[in-house]
């Protein structure tokens, strides 16, 4: 229970940590991606207290379910913004959320809008995302912000833009794969 | 139609109920789609909107979350070297305080027996046993000190329809504990969760487990006009659809 330095330590390993019950290895998960998995909930949700309603319950699902997360699947940051994305997504489809949701909208509708590539900013990669976003078609685009951000279905997002629910789907999976080879091709993520 | 045209709205959580179970199902064997799924998430992590971090509060109650499993014996003080079961460095904040709390305690209670007329063996087998009773449940003494604090809050949680109730005592800081309760141990894969309702919504203000004793928790009491007792699953829910155990409101 000596003092550890945890901050060289790397995600799966810290992830391993926790399974051991250090409670310093959580710290150091949270302080790297807390802020990360509350601005991706306050963006979905529109709401601070529901955002940190959220924040807590992914750490504490990391710390009390740590098998959850399989290093072999993915990295530590996308099991918790996946789980992030899920839950507040679970939450706006709940009716009582969505009144509210609804209110802020429309207070929203003269802010920031939903446009994809002014949020995208999160990391030292953000020129490189936003490239690969501009590779996109305006219809590939949309779909994907309006499910990633605005947690709608495909079906609803059909509805949305007027469009065919079949097209939208397969809309959603081109972009997403379009997205990731743009950005394989960059260095950003691994082929 | 196929699965795998399913997979990028099933990544981005936005497929309806029926189509989510479907994928689940045919990911629990299919190794490529998996693979497909884990790579749509990574690039979706990246389009994540900056971050911000979350008000201090935040971890505060995660604290408060996870020490809430840990049993009143593994926050005795004395005992650092005993078990490595899972929680034992997380409760290090809370015994603390509650050692702190003994100690002021125990000064008292030499003070009140030095006063007593008896043997000094009396006082000093009086005091082990003070010792021993204080040191098998800190917590219980550091409720009972914010129960005895002029400032504190006090709520009784109550049925309409049932014996149960709770007793909860709320301190300006926001240090809160579950005292007194007479409420129905769960099984394991249930818990108790606290909701306060303030400003006429509902935040929660932590899980409780499945068998409360006394349980610490954090809850800025500024604005609080109601607490509620909910049944969930193991680990809590961000919102509850649940009918209240046991609640409380300002008169």
């Amino acid at each position: 229970m000596g003092a550890q330095d945890w901050s060289n330590t790397e995600d799966a390993a810290l992830a391993a940590a926790i399974g051991d019950a250090s409670q310093e290895a959580l710290a150091e998960v949270y302080n790297r991606h807390s802020g990360a998995v509350h601005g991706l909930a306050r963006r979905i949700l529109r709401d601070e207290t529901l955002a940190e309603e959220i924040t807590q319950e992914v750490f504490l699902r990391l710390w009390n379910n740590p098998n959850k997360f399989d290093a072999q699947r993915g990295s530590l940051r996308s099991f918790l913004l996946a789980h992030t994305h899920g839950r507040s997504v679970d939450l706006i489809r709940s009716e009582s959320a969505r009144r509210t949701r609804e209110d802020n909208d429309a207070r929203l509708a003269t802010g920031a809008g939903q446009n994809i590539e002014d949020e995208v900013w999160s990391t030292a990669l953000a020129d490189q995302v936003r490239e690969a976003l501009s590779a996109l078609g305006e219809g590939e685009r949309r779909a994907i912000e309006l499910a990633y951000f605005g947690g709608h279905t495909y079906r609803e997002v059909a509805d949305l833009l007027g469009e065919p629910e079949g097209t939208v789907k397969s809309r959603i999976r081109s972009g997403m794969k379009r997205l990731r080879q743009s950005l394989t091709a960059a260095g950003v993520t691994q082929a | 139609m196929k699965v795998e045209e399913l997979l990028g709205a099933y990544a981005l959580d936005a497929l309806d109920e029926d189509e989510r179970l479907l994928v689940d199902r045919h990911l629990s064997t299919c190794d490529s789609c998996r693979e497909e799924v884990r790579d749509h998430r990574e690039v979706a992590a990246l389009l994540a909107p900056p971050p911000i971090p979350p008000p201090d509060r935040v971890w505060g109650r995660i604290l408060a979350g996870i020490a809430v499993a840990a049993p009143a014996d593994e926050l005795a003080p004395v005992v650092p070297l005993r078990r490595r079961e899972r929680r034992f460095e997380s409760t290090r904040w809370l015994a603390g305080a509650a050692a702190a709390v003994a100690v002021v305690a125990l000064g008292v209670t030499v003070v009140v027996q030095s006063g007593r007329i008896g043997s000094l063996d009396d006082q000093v087998t009086a005091q082990q046993q003070e010792i021993a009773a204080f040191q098998a449940d800190p917590l219980r003494q550091a409720a009972t000190a914010a129960l005895e604090d002029p400032n504190a809050r006090i709520a009784d949680l109550t049925a309409e329809d049932t014996e149960a109730r709770m007793q909860i005592v709320l301190l300006p800081d926001g240090t809160g504990y579950v005292f007194e309760n007479t409420m129905t141990p769960l099984p394991d894969e249930a818990t108790y969760q606290l909701w306060a309702l303030v400003d006429d919504r509902i935040i929660s203000a932590g899980v409780l487990g499945n068998d409360p004793g006394v349980v610490p928790f954090h809850l800025d009491p500024a604005g609080v006009q109601g607490l509620v007792v909910t049944e969930e699953v193991a680990g809590g829910v961000a919102q509850s659809e649940s009918d209240p155990v046991v609640a409380w409101f300002e008169a």
